[in-house]
């Protein structure tokens, strides 16, 4: 489900009275709960009509509640909760990512122009319009590429991943999170230009920290909604059979390289296109492991083979504290880092369609999606160019002062 | 029985652990120092407190199997690593990762491994190249705070508030497989130790269970119940094997002697005695490596050495 970065970070398991919540409906419980005698009522917070409010964002900022922010999430994204919503509004739309897709694909064993054409033709008659989202992708890379060449922060960290951006908020300080790259995701990015178009908009997407990412208050609700690709699957699954939807083979693009031996698709090639936009004719790239397989190093050398820079791709929990690490003791040479929480990258995450543990392992399945993300597909024109909008947020340590137990 | 008093903490003392060598016992504390003792002329004498690594208190402590590392594990969510230099432990790296609270760290056998685990309920595998530590796994299998871990040699166990117990293998495709075993404690796990094929939990369901780990299974071999009224924080074989000590909130240790072997040839433990040792909580006991010393710490800011005379 949710990534461990995610898992690692989440709310104290050890509920204390004493804390309060964000929104009070009872003060000064600690100081009654000693005493049997007084009746705890709630005094409700000051607000109009005696209706106490708790958002989910407060929930989220909050430490101290009955429930995990995971659970709340899971109940207030859920695919029931679209459904209900995409009667109520009417211009629904939904984006769906290159990897959900694919995964659905593998799964329901289509290409991925035909399961995207089915998907079109589900959502269509549910009323919703269905977006690929390489635009998207194509603008985040850019502006990524463009803040890259802008800044003099060393490492650039990439921020796409909502796993790595809620650890790093909860765990690190600001001399690490001044690193983050303050491109929004090709998510909001996709919910920040079609709002003006659509009045509710949900995304697909391979993995549920996605969720955490859409309720960010600098994202302004422009997602409202984001769904993992297996809880989706039984929807499509029935609506395939329920309509006799025929695929028809449409034009997709991709944004995703995969022409050189360092090239990952997994998670949309950031560091690939950041590589792309610093090399020069007749300088030369080498990939070495730093420490497993998910943890790569990529140098560049000009054309009398001198290092110019390096640059790193680090997946999983494990790289990410030894990235960290380095940082720390300012021994991080890479200018720019492709970070994700999830082991493999975002075709591995926790949203994706589950694989039988002993029938099929995710070192094996990973390089199929691949393919089922490349083939058939037409090369976007990734050419980077000077974008006029630059899509930014922002990120901020988030203090977190529960009490110890033993 | 005779027993030396180790006094120099200023607040409860949480673990003790004994170097290989049977000489130098290690303690840490709330007071957020470790404290190392020698024997000195039958006596223990404070030889140096590491006092430059955690901001909060220290929970955890332990020696690699060859002396070299000492490892810490503290509240500021950072493992300290120690390397002796001929003449003193000097600290050479914080390994931070964890988000929340460290309560356990230990050395595999070898040194390869140092594992740490936590209240942000993952266990932590560190390895090292050239003294550099670095982050090897993160295990993400008890759904609540890890209390305790135990290496049997390259093999990893942890025990847990979730009341479970977890083992961890190094499988073929570089990854850490993991297998959960319940067994039957109704409460937290606070304690594992090992000894040769016999595995001892302590909980806080007043319990303290063995195990026989042979064939990779775990066998339920015998439970020791009705002799301490609060939960047992601590367990710990002798050198041999013959005997094992437990640590109580009771303020109480009690000692089992090995008396009989089944039929299967599973070993049977009986009480050969129990006795106040603190004025409160027993955090933890540890016999000595090398004889019936039984060293143990408390809530009371003391640690003591016991000489069992067993």
């Amino acid at each position: 489900m949710f990534s461990s970065t995610i898992k690692i970070s989440s709310v104290s398991d050890y509920i204390v009275p004493s804390q309060d919540c964000i929104k009070p409906l009872m003060k000064n419980v600690k100081l009654q709960l000693d005493d049997p005698s007084i009746q705890l009522k709630p005094n409700l917070i000051q607000n109009q009509n005696n209706v106490a409010k708790v958002s989910l964002q407060d929930c989220l900022a909050c430490s101290g509640c009955v429930t995990t922010a995971e659970t709340i999430l899971i109940q207030t994204q859920s695919l029931e909760e679209f459904l209900q919503a995409i009667k109520k509004y009417q211009n629904p739309a939904i984006g769906i990512s290159p990897q959900a897709r694919a995964s659905l694909s593998y799964v329901l064993n289509f290409t991925d122009s035909e399961m995207h054409s089915i998907l079109q033709q589900i959502f269509q008659e549910m009323n919703v319009k269905l977006y690929d989202m390489t635009e998207y992708m194509k603008i985040a890379i850019n502006n990524s590429i463009q803040e890259f060449k802008q800044t003099n922060i060393t490492p650039l960290l990439c921020s796409e991943c909502p796993g790595w951006v809620c650890y790093a908020e909860k765990t690190l300080d600001e001399s690490i999170i001044n690193h983050m790259s303050k491109v929004k995701s090709p998510q909001q990015i996709f919910g920040a230009i079609q709002k003006k178009n659509h009045d509710y908009i949900a995304t697909i997407m391979p993995c549920y920290d996605k969720k955490l990412e859409a309720v960010r208050q600098e994202n302004n609700e422009d997602i409202n909604i984001v769904l993992s690709t297996r809880e989706i699957e039984q929807l499509v699954k029935d609506y395939i059979q329920k309509l006799n939807i025929i695929p028809k083979q449409i034009e997709l693009q991709t944004m995703a390289i995969y022409d050189q031996e360092y090239h990952n698709i997994s998670s949309n090639n950031y560091v690939d296109y950041i590589i792309k936009s610093v090399m020069k004719p007749n300088w030369t790239v080498k990939q070495n492991i730093r420490k497993n397989k998910d943890f790569i190093e990529i140098t560049i050398y000009n054309e009398n083979m001198e290092q110019q820079s390096i640059f790193a791709r680090v997946f999983g929990l494990k790289n990410i504290a030894n990235l960290i690490s380095q940082m720390k003791t300012k021994t991080c040479k890479y200018k720019y880092v492709e970070i994700m929480a999830c082991p493999l990258g975002c075709l591995n995450g926790g949203g994706q369609i589950q694989i039988q543990k002993n029938t099929e392992k995710a070192n094996d399945l990973i390089p199929k999606l691949k393919e089922i993300m490349i083939s058939q597909k037409i090369q976007t024109d990734n050419q980077y160019q000077n974008e006029q909008n630059m899509y930014l947020t922002q990120f901020k340590h988030i203090k977190n002062e529960n009490n110890f137990q033993w | 029985m005779n027993c030396q008093l180790l006094k120099d903490h200023k607040e409860r003392v949480w673990q003790i652990a004994w170097h290989p060598n049977g000489q130098i016992l290690a303690s840490c504390s709330s007071d957020k120092t470790i404290k190392l003792w020698q024997l000195m002329n039958d006596q223990y004498k404070l030889i140096q407190t590491l006092d430059d690594c955690h901001t909060k208190s220290v929970r955890s402590v332990s020696f690699s199997k060859d002396g070299q590392f000492l490892a810490s594990g503290g509240f500021d969510a950072v493992v300290g690593v120690w390397m002796f230099d001929g003449s003193k432990y000097k600290l050479i790296q914080q390994l931070e990762g964890h988000e929340s609270e460290v309560k356990g760290v230990a050395w595999s056998v070898d040194s390869n491994y140092l594992a740490s685990c936590g209240r942000d309920k993952t266990v932590w595998i560190w390895d090292h190249d050239d003294l550099e530590f670095s982050c090897n796994c993160v295990l993400q299998a008890h759904d609540e705070d890890v209390k305790c871990i135990k290496w049997k040699d390259t093999t990893l166990y942890s025990g847990s508030y979730d009341n479970s117990l977890i083992r961890y293998t190094y499988g073929e495709d570089d990854e850490w497989d993991h297998k959960q075993f319940q067994i039957e404690h109704q409460s937290t796990i606070w304690s594992i130790d090992i000894f040769n094929k016999l595995l001892l939990t302590t909980s806080a369901d007043c319990t303290a269970k063995l195990f026989s780990i042979q064939d990779g299974t775990i066998k339920p071999i015998q439970t020791l119940q009705g002799f301490h009224k609060e939960p047992i924080y601590s367990g710990s074989f002798s050198y041999d094997g013959l005997y094992f000590a437990l640590g109580s909130a009771d303020n109480k240790i009690s000692i089992y002697k090995k008396d009989a072997i089944d039929e299967l040839g599973y070993p049977h433990f009986a009480l050969d005695q129990i006795f106040d040792a603190f004025e409160f909580d027993v955090n933890c006991v540890a016999f000595n490596p090398k004889n019936y010393l039984l060293a143990a710490c408390s809530d009371d800011q003391n640690i003591k050495v016991f000489d069992l005379q067993l």
